[in-house]
């Protein structure tokens, strides 16, 4: 909680220096400046975001993918506030300065309302009308067009820097304005090192399984050309597979399903354009592998050691819990929860089965076709569980809030709720 | 391209892109020869 706290402290902090450079430089008259300060937060928490967008495994490891996104997406709203603001009082004597403000910020709502709606899933995952129209739309708005839609937010951080730059109230500040050009170029370096640079250091692995798992599920495995030394149990990467014929190379998070660091395995539902065309992967493809990420192992780690663990895995959602059931089944309490959509989608039941079975086992796995409701978790788990244990929830979107809303019900407290939402 | 050259490449640029800045923010203060008031940017 302190982490995150001080995550979202440094979206404070981060405009600062800018903020109060100009405040010693500025000679605009009070009300103004602080029409301005606006603007500089709005664009110091573009940057910010731009930033985030790196997703850096080691802040990952410090506060969890979904809180940097979470940050992302909520420096992009505050941005926007920030900017219809400064644009709203503030004036430009520069007509040419003006229109990129103007287009900036109107492209930059653009952009937001897009990505609410096809990539944060903060209105989708929430409404089944919102869902259907998203399926429809993504026939044309796929994801990788998406992500180069959300690129355009580069465009509009130039506008704004060009902006900056041709407004005399704020050009003719030198230390100002070298504050603010620094500001810039680091974090455009960062971003193109990661997008450019990085990736050459990335694991790479080479496709060795691609087999169907139930009715729209495949299991594919690769072996790496070097140890994984970072994977803990639970983690996810982003893969990308290199030249092959069926998928593009768009970057895709996927969790690893086993507690091997030689030979990852991933368990993939088939519900989007990409996963879908995963079926014709073929045996050879090379793989580039962003990661590991995740915390669910820390979690488990750092909380109390005699409490029992309670896994509820969607569908494909076992996948990172079936690591972390083989990683502590021998020495925690765990309780694993399957919901499957018809019975051939329990393929990991042996697995699950074998893992039960082993010598000093404590692990307890319960599978359903269909979700689970309240009565279903009282009656497989007892109440200890329900009172003490740290609850870790995996699968699509709806369904783990769906999941989520019902341990709220049943009096658990949201500190002991764990998830991870299958997007992207 | 090998990474170390990528990073030289990057770091280049970089400098000299604030390299460039930092002459175009001294041009801007000369050319404004002084603080512009408050009446003259608006």
């Amino acid at each position: 909680m302190l982490r995150k706290l001080l995550f979202w402290g440094f979206a404070v902090v981060f405009p600062l220096p800018l903020i109060l450079t100009y405040n010693v430089q500025g000679t605009a008259p009070g009300p103004l400046k602080y029409y301005i300060f606006l603007g500089l937060a709005a664009y110091s928490w573009w940057l910010l975001s731009i930033l985030l967008s790196v997703r850096p495994p080691w802040l990952d490891r410090l506060v969890g993918l979904p809180a940097i996104y979470g940050l992302h997406g909520m420096l992009g709203i505050l941005a926007i506030v920030a900017a219809y603001l400064h644009r709203d009082l503030s004036y430009s004597p520069s007509q040419l300065a003006g229109d990129l403000g103007n287009w900036g910020f109107n492209g930059a709502l653009a952009i937001l309302c897009y990505s609410v709606f096809f990539m944060s899933g903060w209105l989708v995952d929430r409404s089944r009308l919102l869902q259907k129209i998203k399926r429809l739309l993504e026939v044309v708005f796929r994801r990788q067009l998406s992500v180069w839609i959300h690129r355009l937010n580069l465009m509009i951080v130039a506008m704004i820097w060009l902006h900056v730059h041709l407004l005399v109230r704020v050009n003719q500040y030198f230390a100002f304005m070298t504050l603010f050009d620094l500001y810039t170029v680091v974090v455009l370096s960062i971003y193109v090192w990661k997008k450019w640079i990085a990736p050459d250091a990335y694991l790479m692995g080479t496709v060795t399984v691609n087999d169907a798992r139930g009715s729209s599920t495949r299991r594919i495995s690769m072996d790496l050309d070097r140890k994984a030394t970072m994977l803990q149990p639970g983690d996810s990467f982003f893969l990308s597979f290199q030249r092959s014929t069926s998928v593009s190379r768009e970057w895709h998070p996927f969790s690893v399903t086993d507690d091997n660091q030689e030979t990852l395995s991933f368990t993939i539902r088939q519900h989007g354009d990409f996963t879908r065309r995963l079926g014709d992967l073929e045996s050879g493809t090379r793989v580039r592998l962003e990661g590991p990420f995740g915390r669910f192992d820390a979690i488990v780690q750092s909380r109390d050691p005699e409490a029992p663990l309670v896994f509820i895995g969607l569908g494909a959602g076992v996948a990172p819990l079936l690591s972390l059931a083989a990683a502590h089944h021998t020495t925690r309490d765990i309780h694993l929860l399957w919901a499957v959509r018809s019975p051939e989608d329990a393929y990991y039941r042996d697995v699950l089965k074998e893992y039960e079975s082993a010598p000093g086992s404590r692990l307890r796995v319960t599978s359903r076709v269909g979700r689970f409701h309240r009565e279903d978790l009282a009656e497989s788990l007892p109440v200890e569980a329900i009172s003490k244990g740290e609850f870790f929830i995996v699968g699509p979107n709806p369904a783990v809030l769906a999941n989520q809303r019902l341990l709220w019900r049943m009096r658990v407290s949201p500190r002991r709720i764990h998830q991870e939402r299958l997007t992207m | 391209m090998s990474p170390k050259y990528k990073a030289i490449v990057l770091i280049a640029v970089a400098a000299l892109s604030v390299a460039a800045l930092v002459f175009v923010n001294l041009h801007h203060v000369r050319d404004a020869g002084r603080p512009v008031t408050e009446v003259e940017s608006w």
